[in-house]
């Protein structure tokens, strides 16, 4: 590909460094810019807007088999196996 | 009234069923138009089983060489420049959905419904957060074309019967160059795909290592199933990135799901939910898993997965 690039990773490719805490107090002396939007040439709408919140549906609790052969018996029962 | 585009998704012969999800989706958007866009190389054989399929109005063949391989960064322009006929496009919530949608949807500087489950109106769909614990809704305003990914999941898909026109579209985006493939790598097996399969057999830590991993393989092929993993499988290394089952993996609705070792975090279980039957196999009784399996055996897995692929 030709750079710049954004590029995202999958989540299995490394291990992140553990950060020292010697690092962690020297984060904290530096510089920190802010930006503003507008100086950024954008200007954001809410385009996407909540209308409501619900649950998911619950799946029912289903039953504790003793044997295996309980199992097949009752997949194959619904079916499910031939 | 409603133009849909829809993304085909496909393998250069076969069209990937996630489409007739979308279709279905689509569908219960009122009055909508539906479109299928099939790019690809050569696209005719896609775009005929397209054209079967119930409530499509149109099929569109957008054939170019670099369309072989479903590289985002080469198709997004070219449905961007599609799109601005349409009044939503979209895609499959599968791996080529979300590697593309998004940037379609950047392209045309208009925000992306993620992971549709419902669809109230034109303009109201509903999706999950959280790791699937709730459901919002949400209205999209102020943006022409909705960009959207299907959660296909939730959607039975559209059945053959119909028998739309296919015509011929030609490419009008300059390609970026930008991104060039090298080359595909990766699981081709016998076994169906795990995300469409009608059977799932599912594996997480308690296998203990790929070695072990392999008493699932031939659970598996005894029913005919589907391999799949917890994400705890896969970091451990027992089994591919492909076969991750959940959040970050793949949300899958088969039949049936038997969940091996797993022992039911959030992040899995929204991946199986709308898995007609799960069975859950696990020594531990306390197990989230039992919580939402239809079927439970609590024991030593190396016992009863033996067991039953003899009873099988």
């Amino acid at each position: 590909m030709d750079l710049p690039a954004v590029v995202t990773t999958d989540l299995r490719l490394n291990e992140p460094r553990y950060v020292k805490l010697p690092e962690i107090m020297k984060a904290k002396k530096k510089p920190l810019e802010t930006f503003k939007l507008t100086s950024l040439g954008v200007s954001p709408r809410e385009r996407v807007k909540p209308v409501r919140y619900e649950p998911p549906v619950q799946r029912q609790n289903g039953i504790v088999l003793k044997t295996p052969q309980e199992l097949v018996e009752a997949l194959k029962k619904k079916g499910l196996v031939a | 009234m409603s133009r849909v585009l829809i993304i085909a998704e496909h393998d250069g012969k076969t069209l990937n069923p996630a489409t007739a999800k979308c279709i279905t989706c689509a569908h219960l958007i009122p009055a909508a138009e539906i479109t299928i866009a099939v790019f690809a190389a050569d696209a005719s054989a896609i775009a005929a089983q397209a054209a079967k399929l119930q409530h499509v109005a149109r099929v569109l063949k957008v054939e170019n060489p670099a369309n072989k391989h479903p590289l985002a960064a080469v198709l997004a322009p070219q449905i961007a420049a599609l799109a601005r006929r349409f009044s939503h496009v979209f895609g499959p919530s599968t791996t080529f959905g979300k590697d593309l949608m998004p940037r379609v949807a950047a392209l045309l500087d208009t925000a992306q419904v993620s992971d549709i489950m419902t669809v109230e109106s034109a303009t109201r769909f509903g999706r999950p957060i959280y790791a699937g614990n709730v459901l919002v809704t949400v209205d999209v305003v102020d943006c022409e074309p909705i960009v959207g990914t299907v959660r296909t999941a939730s959607f039975e898909a559209a059945a053959e019967g119909g028998s739309a026109s296919v015509e011929v579209s030609p490419t009008r985006a300059d390609l970026p160059a930008g991104t060039r493939l090298v080359a595909v790598s990766g699981g081709k097996t016998d076994r169906p795909d795990l995300q469409t399969a009608r059977r799932v057999v599912s594996g997480g830590r308690a296998l203990g290592s790929a070695d072990n991993f392999k008493i699932l393989y031939s659970l598996a092929d005894k029913l005919g199933a589907a391999v799949g993993a917890s994400r705890a499988a896969v970091d451990a290394g027992y089994a591919a990135n492909e076969l991750q089952v959940g959040q970050t993996g793949k949300i899958i609705a088969p039949e049936l799901y038997v969940a091996i070792g797993i022992s039911g975090a959030i992040q899995h279980l929204t991946g199986i939910k709308d898995a007609r039957t799960i069975v859950a196999i696990n020594k531990d009784p306390g197990a989230p898993i039992f919580e939402v399996a239809d079927y439970g055996l609590v024991g030593d897995l190396f016992t009863i997965v033996p067991e039953l692929e003899r009873l099988f």
